[in-house]
Formats: structure tokens, C-alpha cells, sequence
């Protein structure tokens, strides 16, 4: 973490907006815009787990998804090794996609149903040039083996796994491309308690072994806590916080990251935390509030959180925050109310 | 990470490896016995396995042999047909089922059993050349429609409802009025009858199959279109094309009859089912036989295609084929 | 409020002490193609009035099908209540049919369920929906009605709620309609609230709320609750007593503290080390190998064995009965038994399936 600075980024995503547009009537006129995510910057670097955390609809998935260009973002840009993925073109897209890989929520709509998973592993190999013949076959047999399953898995069909099993697989099917980004989208959250913890296990040793960088979205925050080195906290589809995790566990500084991290129920029954208990629900992003999203239930809102968005800016510290009570808006140069372009650092 | 035999279970714990589903297991067993060459068999046994199960199955078994049945009767007819089923005898008109006319005579005292068999090649072909042409067209626009989406889809579809529109029976009239009249234009047209139907279909299944995350990861992966339609997505939309088909026979058939009628389809004396059919139903009061065989065949023809794609729907399917 | 609560809070005074309900060697089975799945094998435990007992287990366990069956809401077929007893202020609603087990399900007995977004109706109004419930089960008329309605949804801290309750569903967001959820099964005055995973679909901090809510109304009105999830740390805020399930069965239970503190059985501490702690930083982190068995092929014996480090060979072929700690703390496994040498043989050669 601390040499993190130092290093280049593996991922550099600078403003990434996605918007959806909503459409209504006959002639599917665009009436207005889903902010997904809006003006997201941050940075990965080689051997790290970064985390996006947030509540649903906070843009962290569309995030991730954006990034690996599995929906086309509306603006921004991500480089990653420092190649501009936007830029490249269909061949150099899949050669970029060998390297970045995505591992999906729900096990069970992750697999085709359809096709063994050894069929499943080896097609995508095949596509890559990675391995013909006798040899595909083995070498989708190993992965299967570093990801805890057995060689004669390979022949079965995915309904014959549990959902354990079925993640171990998808994260199979990731690896087998070898690569050194992979982006885990809730890996666990639609797995059975006792099982959770077998997956997050497996992605540290393969992190280890491979020399993996996570970008691990999740809205669990004591598995990000367990699993991430920095965080970036999203609410309403802006980065609020980055921070290391040590940092931002102990001393949150965006209010919407205290919340967050207070309303984790404890388990230890004999201990209760003093709670910040938010007020109302997530806004629309259909339907934004103006100024700082998070204004209409932060508890410390100010007028000027109504009419001025907040920009991530860097603190004293080093971490990022979005917050005019950490950065008092009078520091600000030029006209506050628009959306300056900037850079993270 | 060593792996421990439980005795008594079957089940392996290996390591963080979970414990098999006991039900896998047992199947497994088979399995794991050709270890190295395990991951190699599937590919030339898949079929291999569709076959098997298929054969497990006796709704599927009935089907099969109720269709051979027809097939063997349309392709051995001339050997079978105890009659010339186009030589008219008005001495004989209108006669019950007897030891020499087996199911009766028709209003020109043609034997009904002989024309049934000759007029068997006809429906089948006509059934089985419409739901061909139906499938080949309208899946693959379907497919397109589905999963491009955006202006295309829209002009597809209102396209297709434009064709939806129109009773099947009206559009296949307008084609065969285009193409003119005959048998092989009739099969053309009730295919392209048919199209619409295939195409809303597959449109359908193709927009909840797209959504599902194999496909994106397929995408992820850096697959083409093509191999994503064709390997991730139309085969998980085959039970309703299986069954829309089997059902889309009979309706060919229905339509090629009514065709028939109009005298657009298949031209007297030609026997056809949908013909014959029709013809008797003017004397459906004093001579039935000569609606109840035709209509007994077709609904056979009908039940037989129709176990037979259930059938085969679950032997495609190998979350069943696992059970 | 409290007036509406009066006579509900003397009867409790009468009842008090008396468990209020009591559920005895309840065995449910449902009959599927597959077989017989016995959902709820030998299940038995109280609640107190007031009490909050929390059920707690992975997806199949029985925790919801001990509920449905308390409320009698499974479908029969393919569900069966075998055998045993529920015994709701002594009535045996095993037992009871008819108008008499709709009576007891709204007055005394209610429940909320995990989806908020499927258990309201999407086109009767939010004030159509809770009015109708309060007419069932209550004397009330008119206007008198609509005004317990908005009391009712003010109760649940819905802003608004004179306008609110003309409202349709899909106007609400996923906290919102969990909070009409509560105001609804509320609106008969409970002895017992059964809420069946309340939080599961909402995010953290829309959880924290209605937690605070429950937790609340719990201390106003006095209901008690039988609270599933198979989330320990809500567990942990909310319940007095934890009822843990695994396949089937009960397999420990025990105050709260004494659950978290001292858990007995290898599931309870596999389950409870396995959850990463947002206090404790651990290097890599406990697990339970293997997973959830198939319902329709159980495991003999203890139906953990497969899966528990410390199985020995009578594990595999009898389930142990319960050894009672002190402070009612429950637990059902054979290493708190006696047994002979022979039988307390260690199942595996290593213990190393589950240290790895």
C-alpha cells in the first residue's frame, strides 16, 4: 500500500460516466437520464484488491462492468496497462479481454446450462490460442484443479454442482485465460453462509499463486475489510471516499461512510455500537438531488451540500473524500457549480 | 490438499473441496473410472447420450413408432394400397369400411385406405418442408432481432406484427395467390406462414437467454456474436421451438387442407389429408368414416410428433438427461 | 398507542411466566418427485412472551418451514405435518382448522416475509391493503379504521402517513414496503410476530433501520418475535435466544450470549468463525468444507459428519439426543455424550479436511 504511489496503475479509470437512458412512449423518446455512474476516477495497482462498496444501485456493478467494457461508458476513460480499452479495436479488444476477466454473483446464471464445464473452459481457451488438442483438454483440467475441483469434473454438466462448486468454476473459467485483472462482482453474496468463506479463501490463495489484482465489488463490508487493501465507497452512482482500508475502517470521514460502516450489525451480542441510523431511503438515480447526492439524509448537510457537488479531493492524509465539511468549498477555484474535469491526484 | 474417503457416503472431501451431492456421486462412479480420457469422451458421446435417454423415455418410444408407422405407410404406399386411390368406381360410392375397402369408399368410390396411405406422403412432406422452412427463417430472424435489439428489433417486430396480423391461414392464400397454385407452393407458403410465429418465439427467448450471465461472460471472454448465438443462446431457447414445432405440424397440415379447399393446394384427384378431409364433410351425416380416418390420422401424426419433441426436449436437455 | 396495547398488556400480565408457545417433537416432511424430504425433523423449543428467539441456519435448513408450519401456510400436498405438536397458549394448531386457525394466524399470530417487493399487491393501495386486514380481525368501522391505518403506518415511522396510505406499492421503495409490511402484521395487536429473513433484501443501511424498528416495537408492544435469518451479526443484535438448524434439525440452542461466546456444536463454531469480523483481522479464514447436503439424500447419523472435523464413527450412524447446559444452552452433538472408545473413533485418519 504504502509503495502503491510509487508504482504505475494497472487500471486508470478517469471520469467514467455511464447513463442509461430512459425512454418512454411510443416513439421511445429519451426523457431523461439513469445516472448508473457518474464521473467515477480511481486507480488499481498490480497485486492489489481494490473494493468498491456500496448499497445496490449505487453504480458499483455497472462500474466494474463499464470498465471491462461489457456496456459501453457514455464518458470517460479507463487505461488499463496503459492502453486506452475505449480505444482499441475489436481484435486488440479481445486480446485486451484475455488479460481482464470478470467473476459474476449468481453462480447459477454464470454457467451455460447447456454445456459441460469442460466444453465451457476449453471454448473460451480455444478462442485464445492458448492450448489446442490433447493439450486444452489437460490444461482445462488443471485449472479446474487449482480451483479445487476434480480432473474428472471437467465432464460434468454445471446442474451437478452446488453453488459452491458452480463459483469455483466460474472462477475457473476466469483463470483459465490467465489473467491479472479480474473484476469480482459479489462473488459470495448468493452463496450459503458456511460456504462464503471457502471462496474468499480461494481468491486469496489464487491472488498469491498468481500474482492476481482484484477490483472486488460488494456491499458486505466486513468481507471487503477482510479482503481489500483500499476502498472506494460509491453512493448514488460518485466515488464519496477512497481511502486505504486500514484508514477508512477506523476513521471513516465521508458521513455516508460512517453510516455505512456503523449500520453493519455487530456479532457479538454482548457489544453494541453507538449507530448512526440514516434517515430515509437511496434517492432515484433517475432523479438525482441536487448538490452532494447523500444531502437529503446526512445528518451535518449544509446549504451550500444543496446547490454544489462536492468533488473527490485529496486530504491532508493522502486519502480522497467528496465532502464540503472535509473540503470547505471556499477553497474551491472557478465556478463551483459546474462539474470541473480533474485528476485524481 | 489431500483427499479423504468417507467411508460409507461415497463422498470425497477434498481439502476446501465440498462434499458431493450423494445423487452426482453414484453416477460419478462410472465416471471417474475412465479418469484420463474422462474430459475426451463427452464430445463424441454426446449424441450418443441424447440418443440413449431418448430411447428411455416410452412417451418418446411412442412417438417414434407412431411416426414410423406413417413413414413406413408414405414410403412403402405403393406396395400397401390395396386400391388405385385416384380410379373412380361410382358403383361403390360412399361405401362403409368392409373386407375389401378397409376404411370405405369416398362420394366417387375411390378407396378411402389407399389414399390415405398415397396422401400420407403428401401431409407428411408438407408438415415436416413448412416447419423446415419456418424454423430456417424465422429462428434465424428472431435470433437477430432478440439480440441486436435497438432500430433493427423495432422494424422486425412491427414487421412481423404487420404478419401476425393476418390469420396464418390468409397469409399462406396470399402467398400461394403470389406464387400460384400447387403442392410444393403450398409447402413454401405454409412455412412462410409460419415464419412470424418462429420469429416472436425465439425474439422472446433470445431476450431472457441474453440476460443471463454466462452470456456476458462469454462476451468477457472475448467470443463472437456468432458463437454467442449459436453455442450460448439458441441452445438454451430449444424446448420452445421443439414444441412449437410439433404443434406447428399439425397446423401445416391443417392449412395445406384448408388450402386444399380453395382449391390453391393440392389439386383433385391428388389425395391429401387435408383434401380428403374436407371433401368428406359434406357427408359427414351419412358417411363420417370419411372425416373420422383422416382426422383419426392426422391427430395420430400430431400426438406421435408431439411425444416425440417432448422427448427430445428433455433428452437435449441435460439437466434432465441427469436425472 | 398504549391504549390500543391495554388489554393485550393484561392478558399478558395473566399469562405471564407461561410460554406462549410451544413447539414439541414437530416433525414436516414434503413429498417431492424425488421422495420424501424431511424439512423438520424432531424440532422443539418455546417462546416466551416478549421473547425474541432468533432461527438461524443456511438455505434449507427448515428455518422457514418451521414458521410456515407454525402458521399452517404450507401447501398439503406436497407438505405433511408428521407428527408433534405447536402449542400456541395451549391450543394445538396442528390440530386446528378452519375459522378457528384463521383467527389465530391474523389476532394472535403474524407474519412478515423477505421480498417486500412481491408481498404487497401491486394494485389495491397501501391504505386498502392494511385497512382490509384491520377489518378482518378487528371490531372497527369506518373511519375509525382508516384512522388506526395511519396511526398503524405513523407507528412504523412512514413520514407522511395520511397521505402515504393512499398510495400504491410500487410508489414505495424496498424499506418503505417493509415498514407496511410491519405496520400490517402489527395492525391486530400480536401475541407473536414471526418475521421470516425482514431484512435479507434491503441494504445496510435501510437494514439498520428496520431493525431499530423492530427492536423498538418489540420494547413498546411487548410482541414477541421469531426472528429467521441466516445473517449471525443480525442474529446477534436482535434475539435473546438462538434456535441453530442444520438440515433439518435443532442442533444447538442457548441464550444469545452463550451462543456467540461459548458455541458448542462444530456447525455453530464453524459458522461463527467462518464470517470475517469487522473487529478481529485474521489472516485467512476459518470454513466448513464441503456444502449444504441434498435434502432428498441426507446423510445418516449426524446429518454433519460429512462436513464436521471432529466426526467419529458413531456420529455416521445415530443422531445424538440433546445434553442441556446450564442456562437452557441446548446442543446436539456426541462429543458433549458418552460413548465407548470404539465409538468415539475418529471418522477420518487426519483431521486435515478441515485445517487443510
Amino acid at each position: 500500500m504504502s509503495g502503491a504511489a510509487e508504482r504505475q496503475p494497472m487500471l486508470q479509470v478517469t471520469n467514467l460516466k455511464k447513463y442509461f437512458p430512459i425512454k418512454t412512449g411510443v416513439f421511445s423518446r429519451t426523457t431523461g437520464y439513469v445516472k448508473a455512474v457518474d464521473d467515477v476516477s480511481f486507480e488499481i495497482y498490480p497485486g492489489e484488491t481494490f473494493a468498491l462498496v456500496g448499497e445496490s444501485g449505487c453504480g458499483k456493478s455497472t462500474t466494474g462492468r463499464t470498465i471491462l467494457r461489457l456496456q459501453n461508458a457514455t464518458a470517460g476513460q479507463v487505461i488499463f496497462k496503459g492502453e486506452d480499452v475505449y480505444a482499441a479495436s475489436g481484435d486488440r479488444m479481445r486480446a485486451l479481454r484475455k488479460d481482464m476477466q470478470i467473476v459474476f454473483q449468481d453462480p447459477y446464471s454464470a454457467l451455460n446450462p447447456r454445456m459441460t464445464i469442460g466444453a465451457a473452459i476449453r471454448e473460451i481457451m480455444r478462442v485464445h490460442g492458448i492450448a489446442t488438442g490433447n493439450e486444452l483438454h489437460d490444461k482445462a483440467e488443471q485449472v479446474l484443479e487449482t480451483c479445487g475441483l476434480q480432473r474428472h469434473h471437467a465432464s460434468r454438466y454445471p446442474h451437478e454442482f452446488s453453488g459452491g462448486q458452480r463459483q469455483r468454476v466460474v472462477i475457473a473459467r476466469a483463470l483459465a485465460l490467465d489473467p491479472s485483472l479480474i473484476v469480482a462482482d459479489e462473488p459470495i453474496s448468493a452463496l450459503d453462509v458456511s460456504i462464503q468463506s471457502q471462496i474468499i479463501n480461494l481468491l486469496e490463495d489464487l491472488q498469491d499463486e498468481f500474482d492476481l489484482t482484484f477490483l472486488f465489488i460488494s456491499h458486505d463490508l466486513s468481507v471487503v475489510k477482510h479482503m481489500a487493501e483500499r476502498v472506494g465507497v460509491m453512493y448514488l452512482g460518485k466515488l464519496v471516499e477512497v481511502a486505504g482500508k486500514r484508514e477508512l475502517y477506523d476513521s471513516p470521514l465521508h458521513p455516508y461512510s460512517q453510516a455505512l460502516l456503523s449500520a453493519i450489525p455487530v456479532s457479538d451480542p454482548t457489544r453494541r455500537r453507538e449507530r448512526v441510523i440514516l434517515k430515509g431511503d437511496v434517492p432515484s438515480p433517475a432523479n438525482p438531488p441536487s448538490g452532494c447526492p447523500f444531502h437529503t439524509r446526512c445528518p451535518y448537510a449544509m446549504d451550500v451540500c444543496r446547490s454544489v457537488v462536492p468533488q473527490l479531493r485529496r486530504t491532508d492524509s493522502g486519502r480522497h473524500v467528496a465532502c464540503h465539511l472535509i473540503h470547505p468549498p471556499e477553497q474551491h477555484n472557478g465556478d463551483p457549480t459546474t462539474v470541473e474535469t480533474r485528476n485524481a491526484h | 490438499m489431500e483427499t479423504n474417503e468417507i467411508p460409507g457416503t461415497g463422498a470425497q472431501s477434498h481439502g476446501y473441496e465440498e462434499a458431493e451431492i450423494p445423487a452426482v456421486d453414484l453416477e460419478d462412479e462410472e465416471v471417474s473410472t475412465g479418469t484420463v480420457a474422462a474430459g475426451r469422451r463427452r464430445g463424441v458421446s454426446e449424441w450418443h447420450q441424447v440418443g440413449k435417454h431418448l430411447l428411455r423415455n416410452r412417451g418418446a418410444v411412442i412417438g417414434l413408432i407412431i411416426i414410423g408407422i406413417f413413414v413406413i405407410g408414405a414410403v412403402f404406399a405403393p406396395l400397401l394400397a390395396t386400391h388405385n386411390p385416384i380410379q373412380n368406381n361410382l358403383t361403390m360410392r360412399l361405401q362403409g369400411p368392409s373386407s375389401t375397402h378397409w376404411l370405405g369408399t369416398d362420394a366417387l368410390g375411390r378407396d378411402l385406405f389407399s389414399r390415405m396411405l398415397y396422401g400420407s406422403r403428401i401431409s407428411l412432406n408438407i408438415g415436416l418442408i413448412s416447419v423446415a422452412i419456418g424454423v430456417a427463417v424465422g429462428v434465424p430472424i428472431g435470433a437477430i432481432s432478440g439480440f441486436y435489439g435497438g432500430k433493427l428489433d423495432i422494424f422486425t417486430q412491427r414487421i412481423i406484427d404487420i404478419m401476425i396480423a393476418f390469420p396464418g391461414i390468409l397469409l399462406a392464400i396470399i402467398v400461394v395467390t403470389v406464387l400460384g397454385v400447387g403442392v410444393q407452393n403450398v409447402m413454401i407458403a405454409t412455412g412462410i406462414a409460419s415464419v412470424p410465429i418462429y420469429a416472436r418465439l425465439v425474439r422472446g427467448s433470445v431476450l431472457a437467454a441474453k440476460e443471463q450471465s454466462y452470456v456476458e461472460a462469454a462476451r468477457a471472454a472475448g467470443l463472437g456474436d456468432a458463437s454467442i448465438v449459436f453455442r450460448h443462446i439458441l441452445p438454451n431457447c430449444l424446448a420452445p421451438i421443439i414444441v412449437q414445432s410439433t404443434f406447428q405440424i399439425a397446423t401445416s397440415i391443417l392449412w395445406a387442407a384448408g388450402l386444399g379447399f380453395l382449391g390453391l393446394g393440392a389439386q383433385a384427384p391428388m389425395p391429401e389429408w387435408g383434401a380428403i378431409l374436407s371433401d368428406g364433410r359434406a357427408y359427414i351425416r351419412t358417411a363420417h368414416h370419411l372425416t373420422t380416418y383422416p382426422g383419426l390420422a392426422i391427430l395420430f401424426m400430431v400426438l406421435g410428433f408431439n411425444l416425440l419433441g417432448d422427448g427430445l426436449r428433455d433428452a437435449l436437455d441435460p439437466r434432465s438427461r441427469g436425472n | 398507542m398504549l391504549s390500543i396495547r391495554e388489554a393485550g398488556v393484561t392478558e399478558i400480565l395473566e399469562a405471564t411466566m407461561s410460554e406462549l408457545l410451544q413447539v414439541r417433537n414437530l416433525e414436516m416432511s414434503y413429498y417431492t418427485n424425488g421422495g420424501r424430504v424431511r424439512a423438520v425433523d424432531d424440532v422443539s423449543f418455546d417462546v416466551k412472551p416478549g421473547e425474541v428467539v432468533g432461527i438461524v441456519g443456511e438455505s434449507g435448513c427448515g428455518k422457514t418451514a418451521v414458521s410456515l408450519s407454525i402458521l399452517r401456510l404450507l401447501p398439503s400436498p406436497p407438505a405433511k405435518i408428521e407428527g408433534g405438536e405447536i402449542l400456541f397458549e395451549g391450543q394445538d394448531l396442528v390440530r386446528l382448522s378452519g375459522e378457528r386457525l384463521r383467527r389465530i394466524r391474523g389476532d394472535d399470530i403474524a407474519m412478515i416475509f423477505q421480498e417486500p417487493m412481491t408481498s404487497l399487491n401491486p394494485v389495491y393501495t397501501i391504505g386498502n391493503q392494511l385497512i382490509e386486514a384491520i377489518r378482518l380481525h378487528q371490531q372497527l368501522e369506518g373511519k375509525a379504521v382508516r384512522n388506526r391505518a395511519i396511526e398503524m403506518l405513523k407507528l412504523v415511522g412512514i413520514p407522511r402517513a395520511d397521505e402515504v396510505i393512499d398510495e400504491y406499492p410500487h410508489r414505495f421503495s424496498g424499506g418503505m414496503r417493509q415498514r407496511a409490511m410491519i405496520a400490517m402484521a402489527l395492525s391486530c395487536d400480536p401475541k407473536l410476530l414471526i418475521a421470516d429473513e425482514p431484512t435479507t433484501a434491503l441494504d445496510v443501511t435501510i437494514q439498520a433501520q428496520i431493525l431499530e424498528l423492530m427492536r423498538d416495537l418489540k420494547e413498546r408492544l411487548h410482541t414477541a418475535i421469531i426472528f429467521i435469518t441466516h445473517d449471525l451479526s443480525v442474529i446477534a443484535e436482535m434475539a435473546d435466544r438462538v434456535l441453530v438448524m442444520y438440515a433439518g434439525k435443532i442442533v444447538e440452542q442457548g441464550s444469545v450470549v452463550d451462543l456467540f461466546h461459548d458455541p458448542q456444536h462444530p456447525y455453530t463454531q464453524g459458522l461463527i468463525g467462518s464470517r470475517p469480523s469487522m473487529d478481529v483481522e485474521r489472516k485467512r479464514l476459518e470454513f466448513i468444507p464441503g456444502s449444504v447436503p441434498n435434502p432428498l439424500h441426507m446423510p445418516g447419523g449426524c446429518p454433519f459428519h460429512p462436513r464436521c472435523p471432529h466426526a467419529m464413527q458413531i456420529c455416521r450412524r445415530e443422531m445424538p439426543g440433546e445434553t442441556q447446559g446450564e442456562n437452557e444452552h441446548g446442543v446436539r452433538c456426541w462429543l458433549h455424550l458418552d460413548k465407548s472408545d470404539d465409538q468415539a473413533r475418529p471418522l477420518r485418519a487426519a483431521v486435515g479436511a478441515a485445517e487443510e
